[in-house]
C-alpha cells in the first residue's frame, strides 16, 4: 500500500513545477489555455497529496511496522482515534498534513470566482504552488514519511502519552488550519501588489479566509493551553514556552490586521499598514514552524533536532527578501486614498489598537529569541522568562481591553464630545462603581483592578449597544424583544458577530487575570485517612490502589473532595507507568466549576508505605477561559453566516 | 494642530511607552542561563544576580523527602565538576540519572545551590523512545 503514497509525493514536486511553469509562461504569453493548465495542476496536487495522506493513515490505522514512522509513533495496543493522530505525531507526518491542507485550500481558491478573479488568481495559486513546493522539497529529501524501517520490528514504540490526550485530535490541526490559511491572505496581497491594485478587492475576498484563519489559530491556541493545563500536571495553562510564543506572535500581528484591514474596506486608508501586517503575520507562521522544528530553542514542543531547520531558515530568508523587495517597489503606489481627519475617531482608535498589539507581538519576539542574540553579542546566554513577558504584555493587555470597549462604538471620521457622552457615560459610570466594589470585597493589586474594571467597562458599553440595538429594533417592527434580539444580530452579523468575540475575550481575559492573581498551591504528604484543607474544600485521602493493564499499570489514589460539609466525591489522581520503560506520567484529576478548579496531582509515594505525596492547587474562574473559547465559536459562527439576499429582499 | 501631527505624537508615545516597558522588563527580568562549568569558572560573579545552570543529574545523589517535600541531589558538568543543589518541592516524573536538569537560584553561604525552580531537559519529548534506544 505505502507505494501509492510513496509515490504521490514523489510526483508532487514535478507536478507543482508544472503548474508553475504554466502558470508564469501563461501570465506572460497572456495564453489562457496554459493558465488552465495550472489550475489542473493545483487539482491534481490536491488528488496526489490527499492519496499520500489517505495511505499513510491507512498505514497507521493498521500498524504496518515495516515502515519507519509507523513503527515509531504507533503501537498495537494503540487505541484507532490515536493511531490516526499519530499522523501528525511526529515530523514527516505533520509536514505532510501541512502540504495536504495546503494544497486543499490551494485548489479551493484556485477555483473560486469573485471580483478581478481572472487577474489575480493565476498570481494567488502561483504563490500557494510555490509555498507548496517548500513543503514538498523538505517531504522528498529531509522527512520521507514512507521512509522503510531499518530493521523490521513486530511492536512499535508508541506515542508519546503526553499526546495521548483529546486535544490531540484539535489543537494540531486546529494551529495548522490557522497557519496555513493565513497564506492566502497573504497570496492576494502579493497578487494586489504585483498587479499594482492597491483598492480593497483583496482584503474583501480575503475577508473570509482571514476570519477563518483567525479563528482556527485561536482554537488551536486555547486548546494547546487547555491540553497543557489537564495534562502535564502543573497547574498552569501558558508558560510563555518559545513554541507557545511561535503561535501567539502570528496570532497578535493577525488579528491587528482583521481589524486594520476594516479601515482600509471603509475608507481606503492604511494600505501600506495592511499588506506589511499581513506578510509579517505569514512570516511569523513560518518562522512559529521554524522554530518547532529546528530545536534553536528549548521547549517541550521540540521535535528531535534536524536538518528541517536550515530550510526553513532558507526559505524564510528567500521570501523575506522577495516581500521585501516587493514592497520597496510597489511603496509609493500605496498612498492612501484619504488622510486621519481627526483625532478622536474610530480609525485612530484602530491604529492604535494595532500599535498595542505589535508592541505585543515585537515583546514577545524580543523575549523569545533574545536568548540567540544575547550569546552572539555577549557570549553570555541571558534569558527572559515568564515574569519579563507577564511584566511587559499586562499593561498593555490591559489598555487593549479598554480599546475593545472604546472602538466599536466611536464614530467614524471625526467623534463629537456628545457621540462620546452617548455612548459612554453609563459604561463609564458602571466601570467606576464596580471598581470601588471590587476594592471593597478585598481586589488589591492594581493591575488586577485595572485589567477586571476593563474588562467590565466593555462588558458594559457591550451590553449598553446590544441593548440599543434592540430597543430600536423592537420600536421600528413593534415585534417583542426577544424576536428583536435575534433580528438585530442576524441583520447585521458581522457587527454583532465581532461583539460576541470581544465579549469572548473579556471573559478569557476576566479568567486569566484572575486565575494568575488568586490561585494557589500546596504540596503535602499524607497518610491513610489524613485531611487538608484547600481554602473551602477539604481532602481526604483513602489509599492507593494498583491497576494493571496491557503495557501499563496505573497507581491511584481515592480522595474524597468536600466543600464546607457537602461531600462532593472521590476524585482520582493518577500515576502510570509503563512496560516499555518510557518514564512515568501523571493523570490529574480536577474539579471544575464555574467559580474554581481543585486541580489534584498524584506526585508520588513514601517507598514501602501508603503515605502518598500530593500537589493541589486552586484555580479560580478557569473555566471562564474555556467557556470564552466556546463564545468566539459561536462569535465566528455569526460573523461568517453567509448572507441570504432573499430574505434581505423579502423584508 | 494638525490632526496629522497628533496621531503621529499619539503613535510615538504609545511606542515610546512600550519600548520604556521592555527595556525596564529587560532589567529586571533577564536570568543568566549557564552550564556548571561556566557557573563555578565565575562563581562570586553570579551571587547577586538570578542565573539558571544546566547539567546533568547524579542519580546516586538524589535525596527525595517525601514527608517535607525536599529534594537534595548533585548536579554534574561535562568535565565532572558538581554542585550540590537544594529544592524544596516535588520530585519531576523523569528524574533520572544522567538527564539533563535546568535549576534557577543562587548559592548559599554553605556552597549549596539553592534552587527556586527546577526543570527537567528531555532529550526530545516527542521522540524520547527513540532517544533511549540509540
Amino acid at each position: 500500500m505505502g507505494f501509492i503514497g510513496d509515490f504521490s509525493l514523489m510526483i508532487v514536486p514535478y507536478v507543482i513545477g508544472i503548474g508553475l511553469f504554466a502558470y508564469v509562461y501563461g501570465m506572460i504569453k497572456k495564453s489562457d489555455r496554459w493558465i488552465e493548465t495550472g489550475r489542473r495542476a493545483t487539482l491534481a496536487l490536491a488528488f496526489l497529496t490527499t492519496a499520500a495522506s489517505l495511505t499513510l493513515i491507512y498505514l497507521l490505522s493498521i500498524g504496518d511496522f515495516r515502515y519507519e514512522y509507523v513503527a515509531r509513533y504507533t503501537s498495537t495496543d494503540l487505541s484507532l482515534f490515536y493511531k490516526i493522530a499519530a499522523f501528525w505525531g511526529g515530523n514527516a507526518g505533520s509536514l505532510l498534513l501541512w502540504l495536504w491542507l495546503l494544497s486543499l485550500y490551494t485548489a479551493l481558491v484556485t477555483y473560486s470566482k469573485h471580483k478581478d478573479s481572472e487577474q489575480m488568481l493565476p498570481i494567488v495559486s502561483t504563490v500557494l504552488l510555490s509555498i507548496g513546493l517548500f513543503f514538498a522539497i523538505v517531504l522528498e529529501t529531509a522527512a520521507p514519511p514512507f521512509k522503510l524501517a531499518a530493521n523490521v520490528v513486530t511492536e512499535g514504540s508508541g506515542l508519546n502519552p503526553l499526546l495521548q490526550n483529546p486535544g490531540m485530535a484539535v489543537h494540531p490541526v486546529t494551529l495548522y488550519l490557522g497557519y496555513i490559511g493565513f497564506g492566502i491572505p497573504f497570496a492576494y496581497a502579493v497578487a494586489a501588489l504585483i498587479l499594482k491594485k492597491t483598492d480593497a478587492v483583496w482584503l474583501k475576498v480575503t475577508r473570509k479566509w482571514t476570519l477563518i484563519s483567525w479563528f482556527f489559530l485561536t482554537m488551536g491556541i486555547i486548546y494547546g493551553a487547555k491540553w497543557s493545563y489537564v495534562e502535564l500536571g502543573w497547574g498552569g495553562y501558558w508558560a510563555w514556552d518559545p513554541v507557545e510564543n511561535a503561535s501567539f506572535m502570528p496570532w497578535l500581528t493577525g488579528t491587528a490586521f482583521l481589524h486594520s484591514a476594516m479601515i482600509q474596506e471603509k475608507k481606503g486608508m492604511m494600505k501600506k499598514w495592511n499588506v506589511s501586517l499581513i506578510i509579517l503575520t505569514f512570516l511569523l507562521t513560518l518562522f512559529g514552524t521554524f522554530l518547532t522544528r529546528s530545536g534553536i530553542l528549548w521547549s517541550v514542543h521540540a521535535f528531535a533536532n534536524g536538518p528541517l531547520g536550515a530550510y526553513f531558515l532558507a526559505f524564510i530568508g528567500i521570501a523575506l527578501v522577495f516581500c521585501v523587495g516587493l514592497l520597496v517597489v510597489r511603496w509609493p503606489s500605496l498612498k492612501g486614498e484619504v488622510e486621519f481627519e481627526a483625532a478622536v475617531s474610530k480609525e485612530t482608535s484602530f491604529m492604535l489598537n494595532n500599535l498595542l498589539l505589535l508592541g505585543v507581538a515585537f515583546t514577545v519576539f524580543w523575549g523569545t529569541i533574545y536568548p540567540v542574540i544575547s550569546e552572539a553579542l555577549t557570549g553570555d546566554k541571558v534569558m527572559v522568562g515568564a515574569p519579563f513577558f507577564n511584566r511587559v504584555s499586562l499593561p498593555v493587555f490591559i489598555l487593549l481591553v479598554v480599546l475593545m470597549g472604546i472602538c466599536p462604538l466611536i464614530a467614524w471620521k471625526k467623534s463629537t464630545l456628545r457621540n462620546l457622552r452617548k455612548n459612554f457615560l453609563y459604561p463609564l459610570i458602571f466601570a467606576v462603581i464596580s471598581a470601588v466594589f471590587l476594592f471593597l470585597l478585598g481586589v488589591r493589586g492594581l493591575f488586577t483592578l485595572l485589567s477586571l474594571t476593563s474588562a467590565l467597562f466593555v462588558v458594559a458599553t457591550i451590553s449598553f449597544e446590544f441593548y440599543r440595538g434592540v430597543e430600536a429594533r423592537a420600536q421600528m417592527t413593534g415585534q417583542n424583544k426577544f424576536i428583536s434580539f435575534f433580528q438585530v444580530i442576524n441583520r447585521n452579523r458581522r457587527r454583532y458577530g465581532g461583539y460576541m468575540i470581544h465579549l469572548a475575550v473579556v471573559f478569557i481575559a476576566i479568567g486569566v487575570t484572575m486565575s494568575s492573581a488568586y490561585s494557589s498551591q500546596i504540596q503535602v504528604m499524607l497518610k491513610p485517612d489524613e485531611r487538608v484543607n484547600m481554602k473551602q474544600y477539604t481532602l481526604t485521602y483513602r489509599g492507593l490502589s494498583e491497576e494493571k493493564s496491557a503495557g501499563k499499570s496505573t497507581v491511584f489514589a481515592d480522595v474524597v473532595l468536600q466543600k464546607g460539609d457537602k461531600t462532593i466525591g472521590v476524585v482520582r489522581p493518577e500515576r502510570i507507568f509503563y512496560a516499555n520503560g518510557l518514564q512515568p506520567t501523571s493523570e490529574i484529576a480536577i474539579y471544575s466549576t464555574w467559580s474554581e478548579d481543585i486541580y489534584v496531582v498524584l506526585a508520588g509515594w513514601e517507598e514501602g508505605t501508603s503515605n502518598a505525596v500530593f500537589e493541589i492547587h486552586w484555580n479560580p474562574l478557569i473555566q471562564w477561559i474555556w467557556f470564552g473559547g466556546y463564545l468566539i465559536i459561536l462569535g465566528t459562527l455569526i460573523a461568517l453566516w453567509p448572507d441570504r439576499r432573499r430574505d434581505v429582499m423579502i423584508e | 494642530m494638525k490632526v496629522r501631527t497628533k496621531v503621529t505624537i499619539a503613535a510615538v508615545v504609545v511606542i515610546g511607552i512600550i519600548v520604556a516597558l521592555v527595556t525596564m522588563g529587560m532589567s529586571q527580568a533577564s536570568t543568566y542561563y549557564l552550564t556548571v562549568d561556566e557557573y563555578l569558572a565565575k562563581a562570586d560573579k553570579w551571587n547577586d544576580r538570578p542565573v539558571k545552570v544546566s547539567g546533568t543529574i547524579v542519580g546516586d545523589s538524589v535525596n527525595w523527602n517525601p514527608q517535607t517535600v525536599e529534594l537534595r541531589f548533585d548536579m554534574k558538568s561535562e568535565e565532572g565538576q558538581v554542585i550540590p543543589v537544594y529544592y524544596k518541592g516535588l520530585k519531576p516524573d523523569n528524574f533520572v540519572d544522567g538527564w539533563e536538569a535546568i535549576v534557577e537560584g543562587k548559592m548559599d553561604d554553605s556552597g549549596q545551590f539553592v534552587a527556586s525552580q527546577l526543570l527537567i531537559k528531555c532529550p526530545s519529548k516527542y521522540e524520547a523512545v527513540e532517544e533511549e534506544k540509540k
